[in-house]
């Protein structure tokens, strides 16, 4: 699997205006998007490192990255996905989405199989978060 | 006159009888020659006289018309007279050409048919050519139907059929495609007419144009690329519309960044 959570058997299908490959690096450009079942994650830019298999080690997608799993939502400006240790860390302008519910840091570290999100403020900064409680929906 | 034979003439030894009867009977006898065979063979002696002079003076008469007149050859050719001497075209079976690039790579182009037209000497039309850059597995292939060769500009079209095999990655793929160009010097492989790759384990690759930079081991595709990965575990090809198996649809979130 890739991003997707769980083990996923789901085909990846990455699309792009261009992609470059040389050796064992694959440099997509222009309205990048990498789709895996429910998983998505989209950006500018995509440096992919293959394994000798040529499967997916790790992923550094840059620029206005999103990444969505159908349940949260990520952004930021850049966004390294780690396929050893199934972890997509986030950092520049982090926002993370939980349907209402909407927290921003420095980074963010999420790990795709369990949904466990390490929020790391940035230096001098402190980390916001908007959560809701539940009562408002019965009065609104 | 009757002649005496005395004694002293008569041969008195018996052998000296019979040597000399030995050689009266080995004397050959036939039958005399009468008259008639005689005038018979006068009278062909006096024909061939007459016949042989007769017959060499007509086969010497033959032999100078023959030699005089030859309105014959010049009917021959007249026959050929609008036919041009040069070929316009020539044509070779299995040709195969190798050479060396820029870098000293060996590339060879082989072919089942070559044409070259006699006017255009730097131009060879390739039947189902076949040509290999490079060494060993970082080489390129690339097949067709059809080619054309132009020496001069050391440049091969390809069209019909085209198949390249090229690595990216670390993973060789095989692309199919209407038409190629290969410059052989540059060790450069361009298409601009759709491109479909496939890998191993059912992967694919599509773009509308690609370059293939064979002595950089790089590949540029661009226009709507599209890459699949099948997961290693996962069959190569699962049902298309995985989607429909009841996982959650993909919701798109709308993020306001905070002021």
């Amino acid at each position: 699997q890739l991003i997707a959570a769980g083990d996923s058997k789901e085909p990846i299908d990455i699309t792009g205006d261009t992609a470059e490959f040389q050796d064992n690096l694959a440099v997509w450009t222009g309205n990048v998007r990498v789709v895996q079942g429910p998983a998505i994650l989209i950006s500018e830019r995509l440096e992919a490192v293959l394994t000798d298999e040529g499967d997916f080690e790790t992923i550094t997608a840059i620029g206005s990255v999103r990444y969505s799993n159908g349940e949260e939502a990520i952004t930021g400006e850049r966004a390294v996905f780690n396929n050893a240790a199934r972890t997509i860390v986030m950092t520049d302008n982090v926002i993370v989405t939980q349907g209402k519910q909407v927290m921003s840091a420095g980074k963010i570290t999420y790990w795709i199989d369990s949904g466990k999100v390490l929020f790391t403020p940035e230096a001098g900064k402190r980390i916001r978060g908007l959560f809701f409680t539940g009562k408002d929906d019965e009065q609104s | 006159m009757t002649t005496l034979v005395t004694d002293e003439k008569r041969p008195t030894e018996p052998t000296q009888l019979a040597s000399r009867r030995r050689v009266l009977d080995s004397l050959p006898s036939g039958a005399r020659t009468t008259g008639d065979q005689a005038a018979a063979r006068s009278r062909m002696v006096r024909r061939l006289r007459i016949a042989l002079p007769i017959l060499a003076i007509v086969l010497v008469g033959a032999l100078l018309v023959n030699t005089q007149s030859n309105k014959a050859d010049e009917a021959f050719l007249d026959d050929f007279k609008d036919i041009d001497a040069t070929a316009e075209e020539l044509s070779m079976a299995s040709p195969r050409f190798a050479g060396v690039d820029n870098k000293g790579k060996p590339f060879e182009i082989t072919a089942d048919v070559a044409r070259q037209n006699t006017n255009l000497k730097d131009v060879v039309t390739l039947d189902r050519p076949h040509a290999v850059q490079g060494e060993n597995n970082g080489s390129t292939v690339v097949s067709a139907d059809k080619g054309v060769y132009r020496s001069d500009q050391n440049i091969l079209e390809l069209e019909d059929q085209v198949t390249l095999q090229h690595e990216v990655g670390s993973e060789v793929y095989v692309f199919h495609t209407p038409t190629a160009t290969v410059a052989i010097k540059d060790e450069v492989v361009t298409s601009d007419t759709g491109v479909e790759g496939q890998g191993s384990n059912g992967r694919e690759l599509t773009a509308e144009r690609m370059k293939a930079y064979n002595g950089e081991g790089r590949v540029v595709l661009e226009g709507n690329v599209h890459m699949r990965i099948y997961p290693k575990d996962a069959e190569a090809k699962p049902d298309d519309n995985a989607a429909d198996t009841g996982r959650p649809a993909l919701k798109e979130v709308d993020i306001e960044k905070p002021q």
